[in-house]
């Protein structure tokens, strides 16, 4: 797999992406270059780019990561494209950006199952919503935890932090 | 103190509340060939009923508090609770978590304090002495 | 599930330590036979990268280490990685090498805590007993070179902070021999032995179709003959350089069939792998530096006016490890960090591991994709509404069982013996609790 393919693969599922090409140097003596991609995608784009990326070679979803940005909730899609080609593996990393005022994402469990714990994650830190997933249980938060951790303006975790209020978990 | 202050083959229940392994897997190493608690009596249980000390690892997460308390009252008298690791004794690096609830001895009264991260299986295997110890003063020798 | 009402729960946990995500099964059970599962994590959930939000990188790097304490030089390895990228360290050859040596220690230490947890879910303590003891002498070795047993404090962003000094080059070496001489004995324990073998051929079976779409990672995807390592396929450090070949078990001359046999026979011949990578880095390994910031402020004050993103990934003991920073400058503290730890990828490898399986194969699945069990704790029996406690010895006890019986029905072949009476009805188990 090249970093070639892989922007061939997402520009035609979704006309319009850029994806930047960050190759870092490893090595010692015979040092070689590994690419990696790093991309915008408007979340209708989402589905169509990962299912592309999964045409295009084996794909194995590292985790989603992300972050309040202020405005909005950004979530990044760490997705090594090739997975198990030695020496062959491009790391894409898909970056949707969604507005705190409509936290929606779709799922893209349909397409890679193994996404289901990385996502229901993210809607317990980060407040969003995916639209289609399997399960939304808490994988890591106890139930009815009343913030979500990585929101810059959650008050409720702050509480917790401080002890200010004693609240006892329920975890089902 | 000294292995006499032994009055019968000591039960130990191991309880992590959030730990990371470390000690729990020196805890391991503790009963396994080259430290041997074994030798002296001192085995890993399966159940806090049967257990004489109980050995906490971890900062005491939040769903774990109510669990720990359930252990510790699960465990016959006499008993002693040894905390093993830095984040049980203060809360280590885990101070400002939104979801660590303890130290230990928030929760449940503590006997012996094992400090390190993680403490060597010798400081795990001198604590549960010491807490021994520290017990058969309390009861006055009767056990 | 053909008749529900013969359908039972059986939760186990969550008094049980694990790395980031201590677990609580829920099973349904028909008879001795599984036929669902249901997982809870999050009672060891320690807001980590939370508190790393608000923590300088130096003490989010101490924090990585405390994710997981068998895994104290993947994590900071990951993390450094990440850090390096976004705000641009160079990392000096020689710490590079010294890095991979770290880790294949580790590696090390941890196949072997692996091995003897199996053997002890099987009921073999002898064989728990000497594989430990055998592992002290890779602790040994660690501490010798990073002064703990656990938690060695050793990757910190531009290098390491321990070198190898000379003289420690002999006692690496011996440990080296050490295990070469005693692999054998450990392969004749684990995959000649008729008993282990019957007790862990086809049990906890992960197709590769399985693997390849719920993304199951390390050993555990590997074992179902994915040739997948992180090592090999997104080269870092000097990984590339040195020629690192995924392992599955075609190298020892099997088809794979993704069952915990499988899994005790990539992660024994991982532990030979690593002794011939950490050999090489000793005498490959170049003079020099060994981090481009000797001064922690210097690096702190360098980090603080540092921006951007980056990723890092290592190849831990359990999978791939891979962590997420973002740097903005001006501040001392990261503005996002996420890390994936490997049995977070493995979680759901167990729906399928489990399904049509053996109440008394449960530990040996559950420990099989190596997530940390050293303690499955309660088995609550829900049976019409009234509970019954079925403890960790109880389990212990039916797995042990389970191996005397295959042993004994080995013997029942020769004519005349007859099978030895072990006290427990394991066939009654599951309807007569």
């Amino acid at each position: 797999m090249t970093a070639d393919q892989v922007t061939r693969a997402l520009t035609a599922a979704v006309p319009g992406l850029q994806p930047e090409l960050r190759p870092r140097k490893v090595g010692v003596r015979s040092p070689v270059e590994v690419p990696e991609l790093w991309v915008e995608v408007p979340r209708e784009g989402l589905v169509p780019a990962v299912a592309a990326l999964k045409a295009a070679g084996p794909v194995h979803i590292s985790v989603i990561s992300g972050r309040d940005t202020g405005e909005g909730i950004e979530l990044l899609y760490h997705l090594a494209v090739g997975y198990g080609t030695a020496g062959g593996e491009v790391m894409a990393t898909l970056r949707v950006t969604v507005p705190k005022s409509d936290p929606t994402v779709p799922s893209i469990c349909g397409v890679l199952p193994g996404a289901e714990t990385t996502e229901r994650e993210k809607i317990e830190f980060l407040g969003v919503s995916f639209t289609g997933i399997p399960s939304t249980a808490h994988v890591f938060l106890p139930d009815g935890f009343p913030g979500h951790p990585w929101r810059k303006d959650d008050p409720e975790t702050a509480k917790l932090v401080n002890r200010l209020v004693e609240w006892e978990g329920n975890d089902g | 103190m000294g292995l006499s202050s032994f009055k019968r083959a000591l039960w130990v229940f191991h309880i992590a509340t959030g730990s990371c392994n470390g000690c729990d897997i020196e805890i391991v190493a503790a009963l396994t060939p080259r430290y041997d608690v074994e030798r002296f009596g001192i085995k890993l249980v399966g159940t806090p009923r049967h257990a004489d000390v109980l050995l906490v690892t971890g900062p005491v997460t939040r769903p774990m508090a109510e669990r720990l308390k359930r252990v510790y009252e699960q465990t016959p008298d006499p008993k002693a609770v040894v905390v093993v690791g830095g984040c049980g004794s203060t809360s280590g690096v885990f101070y400002d978590s939104y979801n660590v609830v303890g130290p230990v001895d928030k929760i449940v009264p503590v006997t012996a304090y094992v400090p390190g991260c993680p403490p060597r299986p010798e400081a795990i295997i001198h604590g549960v002495v010491t807490a021994v110890a520290k017990l058969e003063e309390l009861t006055g020798g009767k056990r | 599930m053909a008749e529900t009402q013969n359908v039972y729960e059986i939760p186990i946990g969550p008094i049980h330590p694990a790395l980031k995500e201590p677990i609580r099964f829920t099973f349904q059970v028909e008879g001795e036979r599984i036929r669902g599962v249901d997982i809870r994590t999050g009672f060891a959930h320690r807001g980590i990268e939370f508190m790393g939000m608000k923590r300088n990188l130096i003490q989010t790097l101490y924090l990585s280490e405390r994710i997981c304490g068998i895994c104290s030089i993947s994590h900071p390895i990951a993390i450094t990685l990440a850090v390096e990228r976004a705000a641009g360290i160079e990392v000096p050859p020689r710490a590079q090498y010294l890095r991979v040596i770290y880790s294949e220690l580790e590696r090390i230490h941890s196949h072997l805590l692996w091995a003897g947890v199996a053997a002890h879910e099987l009921g073999f303590d002898t064989l728990l007993h000497l594989t430990w003891k055998v592992r002290e002498q890779v602790l040994d070795i660690l501490e010798e070179l990073s002064g703990n047993r656990i938690d060695y404090a050793l990757p910190i962003y531009g290098g390491v902070r321990r070198d190898v000094a000379p003289e420690q080059i002999p006692k690496v070496e011996a440990m080296v021999r050490y295990y070469r001489g005693l692999l054998d004995e450990l392969l004749d324990a684990f995959l000649r032995d008729p008993s282990v073998e019957a007790r862990t051929r086809n049990v906890g079976v992960l197709t590769a179709e399985e693997a390849d779409s719920l993304c199951a990672v390390g050993p555990t995807a590997r074992a179902s003959g994915l040739s997948k390592d992180v090592r090999q396929d997104r080269p870092y450090l000097v990984y590339g350089e040195l020629g690192v070949k995924a392992i599955t078990p075609r190298d020892y001359g099997l088809e794979p069939r993704g069952d915990v046999y499988d899994k005790a026979v990539v992660r024994l011949l991982e532990v030979a792998q690593s002794l011939d990578l950490i050999e090489t880095c000793l005498y490959e390994m170049p003079e020099g530096e060994i981090t481009s910031f000797p001064k922690i402020p210097a690096l702190l004050a360098f980090l603080k006016k540092a921006e951007g993103e980056g990723l890092g990934w290592h190849e831990a003991p359990r999978g791939e490890v891979i962590h997420y920073i973002r740097l903005e400058a001006g501040v001392e503290e990261p503005i996002a960090w996420k890390v994936k730890a490997p049995t977070y990828s493995n979680l759901m490898s167990w729906v399928p591991m489990f399904r049509d399986q053996e109440v008394a194969d449960i530990p040996i699945i559950a420990a099989s994709i190596d997530p940390c069990i050293c303690c499955m704790d309660r088995v609550h029996v829900v049976r019409d509404g009234s509970p019954g406690t079925v403890l960790k010895e109880d389990l212990l006890r039916l797995s042990r069982a389970k191996t005397e019986r295959i042993v004994s029905g080995a013997r029942l072949s020769v004519p005349g013996s007859r099978p030895t009476a072990h006290g427990l009805r394991t066939t009654d188990y599951g309807g007569g609790l």
